[in-house]
């Protein structure tokens, strides 16, 4: 159930804190987050680092339901408040910010046993990789963002 | 063989015609065909077992059991090229649409005739048509929403 909590509660902060008029802007990095989300969570079906559960969803569509509602959610936002001119040290701490709900959030599933962590996966490895993804993230906004300013410096 | 048939023509179709100046602009088109491609491998392999794959051989298909290559280097140059050449006028766009949904669909056709794909009960050709034109519009419509501020 808590899935479905997540899924509702994360486009009601979109709506909320989305800027509408820069849609077509952060559109991409939505998509690029829910493409990393599928990506991997066709990787787990084989490997088995981490799976969930949670009544009524079965197994394989709790990851289909996180990659139409936060992952798409949480790149948007992020990339929409990322201080693009402000100091790396300003950056680096806006990615933290982001990064440490993630993390926090995924311990609470882990410690309601709705997400159960397999083999060697860690949270210090779900910590790494969230700054990776973040990273990603505000690298290929840079496509989109540059190609918009060029066009409207034309 | 088809796998990797697939993946040079999308990288050597990608190179030859693709207008790389546009890049920027046609991204996102990439980035949706690759999440389309993978949703629906997601949703039709893993959760409706509609279709399964067989004799893979590229790297990655062991390991997500799907032609990755294909579906990271085929459909997103194709994708590519799909929204570059899409014709200005009505009709046209219909029969372009059309004409490339059937060419995946006939591509796809192959793959099942070598057994590379193993299609279960109750899917038909016709069926995966509608899956590619279903692709296409989609593809369309989010490059139109992301072109969206550029037009005004």
């Amino acid at each position: 159930m808590s899935y479905i909590l997540l899924f509702f509660l994360s486009w009601a902060v979109f709506y909320l804190f989305i800027d509408f008029e820069r849609m077509p802007e952060l559109y991409p990095s939505g998509l690029l987050s829910s493409t990393l989300g599928i990506w991997t969570d066709l990787i787990m079906i084989r490997f088995k680092l981490w799976d969930y559960n949670g009544a009524p969803l079965d197994a394989l569509s709790i990851p289909l339901v996180l990659d139409f509602s936060i992952y798409p959610v949480v790149a948007m936002l992020y990339v929409q408040y990322f201080p693009h001119r402000k100091p790396i040290l300003r950056k680096t701490v806006y990615i933290l910010f982001w990064v440490l709900p993630a993390i926090f959030l995924e311990w609470i599933y882990l410690m309601r046993g709705e997400m159960q962590h397999h083999k060697w996966w860690s949270l210090w490895l779900s910590f790494i990789s969230d700054w990776i993804i973040y990273a990603i993230l505000i690298g290929a906004y840079m496509i989109v963002r540059n190609h918009l300013k060029q066009n409207q410096a034309r | 063989m088809h796998i990797w048939l697939l993946t040079a023509t999308g990288v050597l179709s990608f190179l030859l015609l693709a207008d790389k100046s546009r890049f920027r602009e046609l991204y996102p088109g990439l980035l949706f065909m690759v999440y389309f491609r993978f949703t629906g491998q997601y949703i039709f392999v893993e959760i409706l077992h509609v279709w399964t794959y067989k004799k893979l051989s590229t790297p990655f298909s062991q390991i997500m059991n799907i032609p990755v290559f294909v579906d990271l280097f085929f459909y997103p140059a194709m994708g590519y090229l799909y929204i570059q050449y899409y014709p200005k006028t009505r009709p046209a766009r219909l029969f372009y649409a059309i004409t490339w949904a059937t060419a995946f669909t006939i591509n796809e056709q192959i793959a099942v005739r070598g057994g590379i794909i193993e299609q279960q009960a109750g899917w038909h050709p016709f069926l995966s048509f509608l899956f590619f034109m279903l692709m296409l519009i989609l593809l369309i419509v989010q490059h139109r929403f992301y072109s969206r501020r550029r037009q005004t």
